[in-house]
């Protein structure tokens, strides 16, 4: 009887073990960071500052040079041709590269959200909190400034989602005006919250000015904005240029790290060290091997399988990818030849690009590189690691020219735009003090200065020169907005209450 | 004990609760283990002799004296001789025949014929928590023994089982050794979730892989929601229950010893031309050729004379005086017959691919007493891989024993282990799908140069060979699996019994990959390793009752289970060691990545069932389940699942009795609820992301959109069903219909791309499977000599999304594309859609090939046409009269032209057809035993039916892209041929495919660019699975050496396919180029096999 007693013991436990049991469902995943864990300690929102940095920097890692670059004519005609014709060609349709303005609204999401949770929790210094929802305003404003002037009328969305059951879960196009003023206040915000600092990979007084001065000067000159918009970007340029952070490179070379022969690294150890360093830079996104590396700066490497064995890495820059990237001939032939009056060489040159024929095989192939960039050469692997520059101290000059000529001042302007044309050139060659020349100059050493630093759409824009810049769009002035962007399909389909953009 | 008994009931349940509560319950089965009482009487003596219906004397019967454990068994002739006591009962029993209980009364010999066991009605049937008699099932559960797949040489038992189970697809998803198929129950259930069945291997809930195939009793699909709703929440997609051999009581030791050995090879590879054939018809292409300089003459190109001795390629012109070097053929160049072109033809297939052995061991025992049964076995299994690179081996080991203590109390334990190791490719796409395109032209290993004697390189770092990829990568996977289980049965009061058990089931997976430094591609000497280990911890207990009062029968049984599941993963990843000599991380000199994460799931379910059956003739059964996960919130983490059947025994009512030719017929019905909690752990919570850096910075990033709500997706099934037996129950037919919707699906809703995340799980939307499921067992001859047996299934199913949410768009469509017609209406398709079935292929359709130079010269006017070289708006390609490819681009003959969906004389993305769907919609198999003698013939046929798969395998091929670099498939013959070599169809009219033009991108028209119905294929296909023939030794020629039987088997697997599917295995199917698409060939063995009884 004793062996039946214990087991109905041990059969009643085990049918009495579920009621207790139940608080198991409750789990706390180990290895996820889930909801109920974020916006909890200070921490989080540094992190999540980062996340958006990282999260921009993906996302963007190709549309900065489609957006900022590819439109102007000047590229195109690599090894292989296919990448972003309609860009390149300005025969945009839907789905054209660049269409789809998801990295900039993911990117807006999370300075939302920072903006949303800032006083969830108790902060131990007013500075900390101040220094991060000034990068929030600072990445929406950035964001949106991008979104307003590729789009036009968009979305206007400010709270940050965190749920299915928002009302603006699927929003319309809103009119560019309320874009715009939601800019100029978040760089106001901006600029009053965050005061001092020289951080080179988030936002900094003088990158925020950056920003205050490109807005102001695109409300000058395409929203008649008229003086007070002039001299309000004058202000904030003046601030940047009084910033001692910040030092004009005396070498155009040293600036990027390169040396002419590309078998080297060309980046040295010292240099490597010093890239997060280079206090020409003033907001710039990090690349690094152990982080990112996928910009469009890969497709500027010609790939092994093309390259000319005699010439692989000297001084052609060998990549794993097929070059799409390049400059077109014509551009090539402005750069080398149409130089400005008294000036012989542009030390920028054997920096920027290569262009070259060679005979192989008995045919004469011709070579267009773009070799400013072109990383580190590491294990027979090439890393594109150069950081990207989104503003440099150089722009910050120009950008004072082009403020001071509006302005009427034109020794001003000179004595800036003479700051860059020195140091690639060795003379300061620009005298004449007519207004449109001055323009036309400023416009000419942006596109000698700035290869692959996606300013040239932008700034053709600003100066309202595209349909005289860009021979793809001479003679369309009159397209319905031409100069605009149309919507990818992606942001459509999920979407109904999206329209295209009109005349797409 | 009990004290000890109430502290574990207070105590809350810890990790070893279960684990010690079966410790406890062994302690207590060993304590009385020899505490059975035995007891004696007067005795008589009976002897007598015992055989089969054909007269076969039977070794090995048991004889036992009913309700005691006492007994003999006869001799190797059959003969028996027991003493017993008066007036007892005798019971004779023997494996595959039906017991007989014979009363002793006055006789003194008693000869038995023992009657073959008849498996249709009386078979038994393993359901949920517990078993049932076949005859008294109202739901829908198709069965098969494990015999069905005793001669086949198989590795994995999924193999075995394609074809054989109504209502179930078993499919291959990769060919790679050891790769296990996939199953699918009714098709699945689910849009966006996982459509896996649950799969119990005695309860242990696991993969099948690992598992002996000679291990397998028996396989039971629970396809309805009737029978599978007592699994509730795991049961939406049907569940598969594994039954492993075990011991019957009172029968001598039998141990089997089986092997097989088998020679296998590759088939169903592409035709490719000749590389004199491909030589000729790309010189006379190429010449036409903007790069044809470069094509034609330089040194790096398949095709081009002006390879030299170092090049990866063959092709070059015999310079002056030069002896033709070994291994290489002659040809003259059709551009200048004065110069002759050597070259070597290599088979890069069978190089790659060449036959392989595969060898397959297992030694098995069982047997028991009254007291103890036990079934144990170890097996081994090694295929060394057709594939370079790839090989496959098994060892495994499995040990059951029933344990009866005492009368009433019975433990059982189960323990299984098993070890694969394989070498796979890392990425077919890259190494298998591409490598094969290399050309002929190419050498397999360098000749000359710097680095003679290597594996040739590949068209670029993604696109190598095997030969190339298994010279330089390495990698080998192992994973060990470990199954253990103990229950306790115990009868409580006569017809109540208690079931608990515990069981432990251990998955661990290690892999490894180093890529040796190359002079091509990479010299980062790349090495990797990961370790995952999950474990599912299982505690269920049950109580079960039934009892019989007169005509009237009930059943009731009522539990409830515990799961645990665990999951950990480690994985590390460093670069450039200083040499290829050490493979592991410790080479590494700069680490890459170090990673490891968890992950832990619970479930609890309460279930229950009653049965009730008046005189077996009608009868019912209801089921319930409730279930509560840990990847549901608070609040919506409980799901309840019911289910409901009834049958009725039509052939044992009054006015059926006189219909003689029907022996039974039998009516189901069944309707009930199963769910789905296929979600991610943490997908209810949302989660933040923490393995992205910034500028060195710890950074967080929003990864999944918190979905509070997120709750069970749910699974609505209907079941009418008939069981007929007819002309002796020679004739058994099974057929359902069924009918399920599936709500509130678990998917990734797309969100618009403004909310910063691409699509959030959520509930939503509902989708309909309905078909039907039919199984026919034959005995078509039985004589004395000769048997002939068939079985046949045949399943339709088919699927309709009948609810999406709501979101402004024609259909509630999710995805897809819009395209404007001419007259500003739109056309919607692509993606998702209500009304629409799922997998639905898309693509241009080809309106004709252009025959004339007038019709060419046309297209060009009317601006229609494609080349990608401006965006894919512009008309034409290169022009083929005029040999030019500046200026205004034109088609010409021999091109495409596509059908213009919105008229707007632009031909792209807008422009798609619907071409296909990827899902089968039947499939079903037939298996033909023939018995002659001492001869049994088996073979096996299945086929799947109803789906196209998107070939862009072959249409890669075509374009022959890669600089003209790759072979070219025999396809090519049916294409257009403009010079009228002999290589295609000159009459652009009959022509099967554009011209042909190699370079198809860059080149041409890009004919070949986008996909099209020319590649879309019917992925029909029969498959001759299984041919089988069995010799079996006869008995008194094995006598003398003491074994009881020894067969011979000489079997054929995957001997062929008859689809029109070219160039890969039909049955892996779907869109072929994708990175994800398998491509490892199918692979056909011939064997050889003994198996021997003692």
């Amino acid at each position: 009887m004793k062996i039946k007693l214990h087991i109905t013991i041990l059969i009643a436990v085990a049918f009495l073990l579920p009621t207790a049991c139940l608080d198991d469902l409750d789990i706390v995943q180990p290895s996820t960071f889930t909801s109920n864990s974020m916006w909890q300690e200070e921490g989080d929102f540094t992190s999540i500052v980062n996340g958006m940095y990282a999260i921009f920097r993906s996302g963007t890692a190709d549309n900065l040079n489609i957006w900022g670059d590819l439109r102007s004519g000047c590229y195109g005609d690599a090894i292989l041709n296919s990448y972003a014709n309609a860009v390149r060609n300005n025969v945009l349709v839907e789905d054209s590269e660049g269409t789809n303005w998801q990295p900039l609204y993911t990117t807006i999401n999370y300075a939302n959200l920072i903006l949303k949770h800032i006083d969830d929790i108790a902060w131990s210094k007013e500075t900390t909190r101040n220094e991060i929802v000034a990068n929030a305003y600072f990445m929406r404003a950035w964001c949106y400034f991008q979104i307003v002037r590729l789009w036009g009328n968009a979305p206007l969305l400010t709270a940050g989602f965190e749920s299915t059951d928002y009302d603006l879960m699927y929003p319309s196009r809103g009119p560019a005006a309320d874009i715009y003023t939601l800019v100029e206040s978040d760089i106001t915000a901006a600029g009053s919250l965050l005061t001092s600092g020289t951080s080179r990979h988030q936002a900094s007084p003088a990158a925020i000015n950056m920003l205050k001065a490109e807005f102001y000067l695109w409300k000058a000159k395409q929203l008649s904005g008229g003086t007070d918009a002039l001299n309000a970007a004058k202000t904030a340029i003046d601030a940047v240029l009084n910033n001692t952070g910040y030092t004009f490179a005396s070498d155009y070379a040293a600036l990027f790290g390169c040396s002419t022969n590309s078998n080297k690294p060309t980046l040295s150890a010292s240099q490597l060290e010093t890239k997060e360093t280079n206090t020409e830079f003033i907001w710039s996104i990090p690349y690094s091997q152990t982080e990112y590396t996928g910009s469009y700066l890969a497709y500027i490497g010609v790939n092994i399988a093309n390259a000319l064995d005699n010439l692989e890495n000297n001084p052609v820059p060998i990549g794993t990818h097929a070059q799409y990237l390049s400059l077109t001939r014509n551009f090539v032939t402005w750069l080398g030849n149409e130089l400005p009056d008294g000036v012989t060489v542009d030390k920028r040159h054997a920096i920027n690009w290569l262009y070259m024929t060679s005979a192989e095989n008995g045919n004469l192939d011709e070579i267009r590189v773009i070799r400013k960039f072109s990383g580190e050469w590491t294990n027979s692997t090439r890393y594109f690691t150069n950081d990207i520059p989104m503003y440099r101290l150089a722009e910050a000059y120009l950008l004072k020219a082009e403020a001071e000529n509006a302005l009427g001042n034109a020794s001003g302007a000179l004595t800036y735009l003479n700051k860059v044309a020195y140091r690639a050139y060795g003379v300061s060659c620009y005298t004449n003090t007519v207004k449109t020349e001055i323009d036309e100059a400023i416009v000419d050493e942006y596109l000698r200065e700035f290869i692959l630093e996606n300013k040239f759409w932008w700034v053709f824009r600003r100066f309202g020169v595209c349909f005289d810049r860009v021979a793809a769009l001479a003679g369309e002035e009159n397209t319905t907005n031409i100069l605009l962007w149309p919507i990818a399909s992606a942001c459509r389909t999920t979407n109904p209450n999206i329209e295209q953009t009109e005349g797409y | 004990m009990k004290n000890l008994g109430e502290k574990r009931k207070k105590r809350k349940p810890g990790k070893s609760a279960g684990t010690s509560r079966f410790l406890m319950a062994l302690c207590c089965v060993i304590q009385f283990l020899f505490s059975l009482s035995v007891y004696g009487q007067r005795t008589v003596t009976v002897s007598g002799t015992v055989s089969d219906p054909d007269g076969q004397y039977l070794p090995g019967v048991n004889i036992l004296k009913k309700g005691t454990t006492q007994g003999t068994i006869t001799d190797t002739e059959g003969n028996y001789r027991i003493e017993v006591p008066e007036n007892t009962t005798l019971v004779f029993s023997f494996i595959g025949f039906n017991t007989q209980e014979v009363p002793v009364k006055d006789q003194s010999v008693i000869n038995i014929t023992l009657a073959v066991e008849d498996h249709s009605l009386s078979d038994v049937i393993v359901v949920g928590y517990g078993t049932q008699s076949k005859r008294t099932v109202t739901s829908a559960i198709s069965k098969v023994s494990g015999d069905v797949m005793e001669n086949a040489s198989l590795s994995t038992a999924g193999e075995g089982l394609k074809g054989k189970i109504s209502g179930v697809r078993v499919y291959t998803t990769n060919n790679t050794p050891g790769a296990e198929v996939s199953f699918r129950v009714r098709d699945g259930s689910s849009l966006g979730m996982d459509n896996n069945p649950l799969v119990l291997v005695d309860g242990i809930e696991r993969t099948i892989a690992g598992i002996n195939p000679n291990d397998i009793a028996s396989v039971e699909v629970l396809k309805d929601a009737a029978s599978s709703a007592i699994y509730g929440s795991r049961a939406s997609n049907g569940v598969i229950l594994i039954t492993t051999k075990r011991g019957a009581a009172d029968t001598a030791p039998q141990i089997t010893f089986n092997s097989s050995w088998s020679l296998e090879s590759a088939i169903g590879f592409m035709d490719y031309l000749s590389a004199e054939e491909a030589i000729t018809l790309e010189r006379n292409r190429q010449q036409y050729n903007p790069n044809a300089s470069k094509l034609l003459y330089a040194n790096g190109y398949a095709y081009s004379t002006g390879n030299t001795s170092d090049s990866h390629f063959s092709t070059r012109y015999l310079e002056a005086g030069e002896v033709v070097p070994n291994g290489y053929k002659t040809m003259t160049d059709p551009l200048n017959t004065e110069k002759t072109i050597i070259f070597q033809d290599n088979d890069w297939v069978e190089k790659c691919f060449p036959d392989a052995l595969w060898q397959n061991y297992d030694l098995s025992i069982s047997g028991g007493t009254q007291a103890i049964t036990y079934a144990a076995s170890i097996g081994y299994n090694d295929d060394s891989g057709v594939g370079l690179g790839t090989s496959y081996d098994r060892f495994t080991a499995r040990a059951n024993a029933d344990v009866r203590v005492t009368k009433k109390l019975k433990f059982s334990a189960n323990m299984d282990f098993s070890q694969s190791n394989s070498d796979e490719f890392s990425n077919q796409y890259q190494i298998i799908t591409r490598g094969m395109m290399t050309a002929s032209t190419q050498k397999f290993n360098y000749d000359d140069g710097a680095y003679e004697g290597t594996p040739t390189k590949g068209m670029n770092s993604s696109s190598i060979n095997p030969l190339f990829y298994s010279h330089y990568a390495t990698n080998a996977n192992r994973i060990d699996r470990t199954g253990l289980n103990g229950i306790l049965n115990y009868d409580i009061v006569d017809g109540l019994k208690a079931n608990v058990s515990a069981s432990l089931y251990t998955d661990h997976y290690r892999a490894e990959s180093f890529r040796k430094a190359d002079p091509f591609y990479t010299q980062a000497r790349n090495a990797t390793a990961n370790v995952t280990e999950t474990q599912r911890k299982k505690f269920e207990a049950y109580l079960n009752y039934d009892k019989t009062f007169k005509d009237h029968s009930i059943g009731a049984m009522t539990g409830y289970s515990y799961q645990q599941y665990n999951y950990f993963y480690f994985y590390g990843a460093v670069s450039g060691a200083a040499s290829d000599k050490i493979e592991t991380l410790n080479s590494g000199s700069t680490y890459t990545n170090v990673t490891s994460s968890k992950n832990n799931d619970v479930m609890i379910g309460f279930f229950g069932r009653v049965n009730y059956d008046y005189k077996k003739k009608y009868m019912m059964t209801f089921t319930f389940r409730q279930d509560a996960t840990s990847r549901f919130l608070k609040g919506s983490r409980w799901g309840f699942f019911p289910g409901a059947s009834a049958g009725w025994m039509v052939s044992d009512e009054n006015f059926m009795k006189n219909i003689s030719q029907i022996n039974n017929l039998k009516f189901r019905i069944s309707y009930g609820k199963t769910g789905n909690n296929a979600v991610g752990y943490t997908d209810a919570l949302g989660t933040y992301g923490i393995t992205t850096k910034y500028n060195g910075g710890t950074s967080i990033a929003t990864s999944t959109m918190p979905n509070g709500s997120l709750t069970w997706e749910s699974t609505k099934q209907l079941d009418l069903g008939i069981d007929l037996g007819v002309l002796k129950k020679r004739v058994q037919l099974s057929f359902d219909y069924f009918n399920k919707y599936t709500d509130d699906m678990l998917t990734a809703l797309t969100l618009p791309n403004t909310t910063g995340y691409g699509s959030v799980t959520t509930n939503y939307g509902k989708i309909r499977f309905y078909g039907w499921d039919l199984e026919i067992n034959t005995t078509n001859i039985d004589t004395k000599d000769f048997k002939w047996t068939s079985k046949f299934t045949w399943n339709n199913v088919k699927n309709k999304v009948v609810k999406l949410p709501d979101n402004g768009r024609e259909n509630n469509r999710i995805g897809g594309y819009t395209t404007t017609m001419a007259d500003g209406t739109s056309v919607e398709w692509g993606g998702t859609a209500e009304g629409e079935t799922l997998d639905r292929i898309y693509g241009q359709v080809i309106d004709h090939i252009i025959t004339t130079q007038d019709e060419a010269a046309l297209w060009g006017q009317l601006t229609k046409g494609y080349t990608y070289q401006d965006n894919g708006v512009t008309n034409g390609g290169w022009d083929w009269t005029t040999q030019t490819r500046k200026g205004n681009y034109t088609k010409a003959v021999g091109d495409y032209t596509f059908k213009d969906l919105d008229g707007n004389n632009i031909i792209d993305g807008k422009d798609y057809y619907l071409l296909g769907n990827t899902r089968p919609t039947d499939y079903g198999g037939m298996g033909n035993a023939f018995t002659y003698k001492n001869l049994t013939l088996d073979i096996y046929v299945d086929w799947t039916l109803g789906h196209a798969i998107r070939n862009t395998w072959l249409q890669r091929n075509i374009r022959n892209f890669f600089d003209s670099n790759t072979t070219i498939p025999a396809e090519v013959k049916k294409a257009y041929d403009p010079e009228g070599n002999g290589y295609g169809i000159a009459d652009a009219s009959k022509a099967k495919y554009a011209r042909f033009g190699g370079n198809d991108a860059d080149e041409l028209n890009n004919n070949y660019r986008d996909p099209s119905n020319t590649f879309v294929q019917k992925g029909d296909f029969l498959c001759i699975r299984d041919i089988s023939l069995q010799y079996d030794v006869p008995k008194d020629l094995l006598k003398r050496y003491n074994f009881s039987a020894l067969s011979f088997i000489l079997s054929g697997h995957n001997l062929g396919y008859i689809t029109d599917v070219i160039g890969l295995s039909p049955e892996v199917g779907g869109n072929v180029y994708a990175s994800d698409y398998n491509t490892y060939p199918t692979i056909r063995r011939f064997s050889l096999g003994l198996r021997l009884t003692f």
